[in-house]
């Protein structure tokens, strides 16, 4: 039975989910509730905590939408493969034997086992544990034992799900939408910023180590993205690192007065925005860092190197002060480059990946995984500590809204595309990417697995020559 | 290695040595100095019951100038290479305890209940060194704060120095398997 959904032109029967093109959208029509839940200047309290509008998530905008899956640098060699997710369905981010990068999903097509419990390694063909089938790192499938034994082989899809891969200078972003935007139209003028943040390393180069740090808190994925272009949070919620700073006579970053401080947010489309500190900073990045571990030596060593230590190095050791948000897992923060993970609606994994610049004195990336672990003890926890208490308020079911409204109409300059240029207070991000996610969780989007065509695979072919050698044995 | 700046060469030798300390138990003796292994466990003993009862400032009396506290995020990183959750010398070790003491430390106040389990303390005289001594024990912490529980595990690797006024802590290291999977900010953890 196949019925067409009035609303996609799509056929949405079981039977049709079968077939190994199938092009499905799921899920209900949510067109008037998100039209209730997000309006111009608030948000309902259950865009945070409602476990269904969760699951909704976890297909429409961790699924269907253009995600950040990783980096080409951590599978530099064919074979080599880091394991990933988007949402909850587990990617392999390998790279094939031809040197491409294809992001496989770690699910046996035979019964679902995952393939590779390994975060990273590196392997000829992926074979799966539990009865035999082997894959190879492009997905074909190559073998499975005892083949005389299946009488549909040519009909059921059996090579590997993929989803759709697209890198953007080495940034790896996936999709299962069966015809997504492309990814430059996905990022839009955030493409520029990106590129300035890759360009500020030495021959572009760069390095994200495959191990992050993992952190867990209990509250919305959206409590970070609220956070990360909030520029008032760093005086209040930072208090104590701003006052640890003063200790050591540095005015960190986040020390500055949001009512008169020049730094400045942008939405860029899409719900991505940027927040440029550096006008606020004019002794630079560095200049806004306590003396660190091992600081002193390094600084020598530099020295003796090359005398005078220009401050582009200086800078280098720390982020730019740009913090980039791309909706909706990419954050950079410093030379972090953070990957928010949902559990549930109210609990997420944080992913801290360090960016190492390559060409450079070894000393800077010495320095660089220092000056990371120094907020990660000295300014997230207090953050998380933020996210934790709102989701607890959050659950007064009586109070349904959440206040965006700052700097609407009070600040905020918008332009001819509806793009909105503030001042550190305004809350223009999280109206914006509110506005994108209101857009994506509308209505169900048409979704498809990616697969190598069944009759490409040699080992299919083999069998194909093998059945027609039997029949023309048969026949003579 | 010879022709590397001197500061340089001394941060990569404490990172390796730091690796060297953890590599150590995989060979170190099943039959460990039974007598050094009582020596020192007032010390490990006292370290814990010294941060459960947030005597901090005591508690940093008892480290060496050259400290060095680490905790990485898997037991086969090195802190040359790998990004790690703590990686401190003595002055950020003191940054720590201002924080501990700090009433805008929002993560942090109200504080914490916390118990720290020491065990299966054992020792050995460092080669080469007539002060140093390794020693490996295993911990078990339980973490109360504002209602909820925070558990964690793990092996404790310190190197403890005899001094004219008793033992020091010349550094410590933490390998905890809950670090690696994800779990909830450490942001306590001394």
């Amino acid at each position: 039975m196949c019925k067409k959904d009035p609303e996609t032109n799509l056929e949405r029967d079981i039977s049709d989910s079968l077939r190994p093109d199938a092009v499905v959208a799921r899920g209900p029509d949510l067109t008037e509730e998100v039209e209730h839940l997000i309006r111009k200047d608030v948000v309902h309290r259950r865009v945070y905590t409602d476990p269904a509008l969760f699951e909704v998530e976890m297909d429409r905008i961790f699924g269907a939408t253009w995600c950040y899956i990783g980096h080409e640098s951590e599978v530099p060699e064919p074979g080599d493969f880091v394991r990933k997710r988007l949402g909850k369905r587990q990617i392999i981010l390998v790279r094939t034997r031809k040197g491409e990068i294809r992001g496989l999903l770690n699910r046996c097509s035979h019964r679902g086992t995952t393939l590779v419990g390994e975060e990273e390694g590196c392997a000829k063909r992926f074979t799966c544990p539990y009865h035999g089938w082997a894959f190879d790192l492009d997905g074909h499938l190559q073998s499975l034992p005892v083949a005389d034994s299946y009488s549909k082989l040519y009909e059921r899809p059996f090579d590997l799900g993929q989803i759709k891969v697209v890198s953007h200078r080495g940034f790896v972003f996936g999709t299962l939408a069966a015809d997504p935007m492309t990814l430059d139209e996905w990022l839009g003028p955030a493409k520029l910023w990106l590129d300035e943040h890759i360009d500020r390393h030495p021959g572009a180069s760069i390095r994200v180590l495959k191990a992050p740090i993992k952190q867990t808190y209990n509250a919305n994925w959206k409590m970070a993205w609220d956070n990360a272009a909030d520029g008032i949070h760093a005086t209040f919620a930072h208090r104590s690192y701003n006052l640890l700073g003063k200790e050591a006579e540095t005015d960190t970053i986040l020390s500055r007065n949001p009512a008169v401080s020049p730094m400045v947010g942008y939405t860029l489309g899409h719900g991505h925005c940027v927040v440029d500190q550096r006008p606020g900073i004019p002794d630079g990045p560095w200049s806004t860092m306590r003396p660190l571990p091992t600081r002193e030596d390094l600084e020598a060593s530099l020295k003796e190197k090359g005398g005078d230590i220009p401050r582009e190095t200086w800078d280098l050791m720390t982020g730019n002060m740009v913090n980039l948000n791309i909706f909706p897992n990419l954050i950079f923060v410093g030379n972090q480059i953070v990957v928010p993970e949902p559990i549930a609606a109210n609990k997420t994994l944080m992913n801290y990946y360090l960016v190492m610049a390559d060409e450079t004195p070894e000393e800077v990336n010495l320095m660089r995984m220092r000056v990371d672990e120094d907020f990660m003890s000295f300014g997230i926890p207090d953050d998380f500590e933020m996210f934790e208490r709102v989701q607890e308020g959050l659950e007064t079911i009586e109070e349904e809204w959440v206040d965006v409204s700052r700097g609407d109409d009070a600040g905020d300059v918008v332009d001819e595309y509806g793009l909105a240029t503030g001042d550190l207070a305004s809350e223009a991000p999280i109206r914006h990417y509110m506005q994108e996610w209101k857009r994506i969780m509308a209505k169900p989007i048409p979704t498809t697995i990616r697969r190598a065509r069944i009759e490409d695979s040699k080992f299919m072919k083999a069998q194909k020559r093998k059945a027609e050698a039997a029949k023309a044995s048969a026949q003579a | 290695m010879t022709d590397q700046p001197i500061g340089l060469s001394k941060t990569l030798a404490l990172y390796d040595s730091l690796v060297a300390d953890v590599a150590f138990l995989d060979t170190a003796p099943v039959m460990a100095d039974a007598a050094l292994a009582v020596e020192v466990a007032p010390t490990l003993v006292g370290e814990a019951r010294l941060l459960d009862r947030r005597q901090f400032d005591t508690w940093f009396e008892l480290w060496s100038e050259d400290a060095a506290f680490w905790i990485p995020l898997h037991q086969d990183h090195h802190p040359a290479r790998d990004q790690g959750l703590v990686m401190d010398d003595h002055r950020r070790l003191r940054e720590r305890v201002w924080r501990m003491h700090d009433t805008s430390a929002w993560a942090l106040v109200p504080h914490a209940q916390i118990a720290r389990m020491v065990g299966g303390i054992e020792a050995w005289p460092l080669p080469g060194s007539d002060t140093d001594v390794l020693t490996a024990s295993t911990i078990s912490i339980t973490h109360e704060r504002t209602g909820k529980l925070t558990l964690l595990a793990g092996r404790q690797i310190h190197r403890l120095r005899r001094t004219e006024t008793g033992w020091k802590i010349a550094r410590k290291i933490m390998l905890c398997p809950a670090i690696t999977a994800g779990m909830p900010h450490l942001g306590w953890i001394l």
